[in-house]
């Protein structure tokens, strides 16, 4: 008797301090997202020329190359970026993390250049690994950014840096950056799940098909 | 060689059997056992971070109701328990039956527990959890500070290397083991002692290539202690670029490694 009401009193406290979501749920909300997304592009709420969508749809085809279920087909859109800067190194950047807070001007920077296609340095894998030590010793209460005070923005760069992380993993083979990434989307879902503007979520649905994308892969 | 002794809390079997082990040792002097206390609000807090949900289930099964966790699959740890007859089941009674000054502490690397070890002059202080150490007690023993690490250093630092190991692993069997060494100021950073590399079975979990993990590493440190004790060991100083800091594994990534380790052989 006692120990089931432990047993019970327990599964209540993991399921309190517990922030990992389900699989289901996640691929639920690709679906979800991916339906959404055409009929926004279809209705003309998102433009055939938005930046993010040709590397949306280049993961989309690593998701179905890996068997992903229940995606819906896209509409014609080129899937190469026409600003392709491909193959080339990024500049110099400022520190990552200023004063325990997350820069998000380099963020944004970083996030361009994936988009691009564009290699990072030496010096940026290790700004890099800097900021995953970062957010996995402080966890969520390390997602504090300068430049940015709203909630929005806030799950905004940390959709950002997911992002990052899974195409980092991709290119150095680093199981740890896709780790973080699974963990910034999980923070990240409670905050997109109910959200139905697609242009503002859409950083938020590349983070999940980026990560989910690599996590077959690299574990297929 | 006088010796104080780190554990994560008063009933941690492994810590028993390193202190048991160390009593039976010739020449050598367990001066104090200092235990971290279980129920601080730093320490939970602490501890929550770094192991998020995991801790609640460590929690109970290991010390709500430890004789389930113990008798719920073939703990190797308890089969040397009953090999070496320990009749104390914590650490209070063991130090009491013996005369070893005992400590409660919240935190190792308070000034409060600075001071005492001190006082104690150790000349190794061996660790079997209970957190990081900070540079002012690093500076106390005069040999230094003994740890088990649960992986192959200096590849695999941190957390749940033993996934890591197998996920990274490729067409490779994974490398998997244990490393005693030194403590120093960073993350499993500290030079290195004295290795041991585990072998895979077919079929194996990853809870029970961790349970016989466990009493490698009485086995290791008891080794190690006596070593040191005649002067046999020249530690290897570790290169920050030879390794990777590892963190606490996403539970999809651990499920991954759990399938992948299934078909390993």
């Amino acid at each position: 008797m006692i120990r089931s009401l432990l047993r019970w009193l327990i599964s209540i406290a993991k399921g309190l301090v517990d922030d990992t979501i389900p699989e289901k749920d996640l691929h639920a909300y690709i679906r979800k997202g991916l339906v959404d997304l055409n009929q926004a592009i279809d209705s003309g709420d998102i433009s055939m020329n938005h930046v993010l969508l040709p590397p949306i749809i280049r993961t989309v085809d690593r998701l179905h190359k890996q068997g992903f279920p229940g995606i819906p087909a896209f509409a014609e859109i080129p899937a190469t970026n026409p600003d392709n800067g491909g193959g080339t190194e990024i500049g110099s950047i400022e520190p990552v993390v200023r004063k325990g807070a997350i820069v998000g001007s380099v963020i944004e920077d970083m996030s361009r250049a994936v988009i691009q296609n564009r290699f990072l340095s030496e010096e940026q894998l290790t700004k890099m690994e800097a900021l995953l030590r970062h957010i996995e010793v402080k966890h969520q209460a390390a997602l504090r950014f300068v430049g940015s005070r709203s909630e929005e923005g806030h799950w905004h760069f940390a959709a950002r840096i997911s992002v990052l992380f899974s195409s980092i993993a991709q290119r150095e083979k680093d199981y740890r950056f896709l780790n973080t990434a699974l963990k910034l989307n999980d923070w990240a879902y409670r905050y997109y799940r109910n959200r139905s503007d697609h242009a503002r979520n859409l950083h938020y649905l590349w983070a999940v098909l980026e990560a989910e994308a690599l996590l077959l892969e690299m574990t297929a | 060689m006088r010796i104080v002794l780190f554990a994560p809390t008063a009933r941690s079997l492994y810590s028993r059997l390193v202190a048991h082990a160390l009593v039976q040792q010739t020449n050598i002097e367990l001066v104090g056992i200092y235990v971290r206390r279980l129920w601080s609000y730093k320490r939970i807090r602490t501890d929550l971070r770094r192991e998020g949900p995991r801790l609640i289930q460590k929690i109970y099964a290991k010390l709500i109701i430890p004789e389930r966790y113990t008798k719920q699959e073939e703990n190797q740890l308890s089969v040397l328990e009953d090999e070496r007859s320990l009749e104390e089941k914590n650490l209070v009674d063991f130090s009491r039956g013996r005369g070893i000054p005992y400590f409660r502490v919240h935190d190792f690397n308070s000034e409060g527990s600075e001071a005492s070890i001190k006082d104690l002059a150790p000349d190794l202080i061996v660790f079997t959890g209970g957190g990081l150490i900070r540079k002012n007690i690093l500076a106390i023993p005069t040999v230094g500070i003994l740890n088990c690490h649960s992986g192959l250093l200096p590849r695999y630092r941190g957390m749940d290397t033993l996934e890591w190991a197998i996920l990274e692993a490729e067409d490779a069997l994974p490398q998997v083991g244990l490393t005693l060494h030194f403590m120093d100021a960073g993350v499993d950073t500290g030079p290195i002692l004295r290795h041991h590399r585990q072998e895979l079975r077919p079929g194996e979990s990853l809870t029970s290539v961790r349970q016989r993990l466990e009493p490698e590493m009485v086995r290791l440190v008891t080794e190690g202690v006596r070593e040191l004790q005649r002067g046999g060991f020249q530690a290897q100083a570790q290169k920050s670029s030879e390794g990777k800091q590892y963190f606490v594994i996403h539970p999809r990534l651990q499920e991954r490694a759990a399938v992948k380790l299934q078909k390993t052989h």
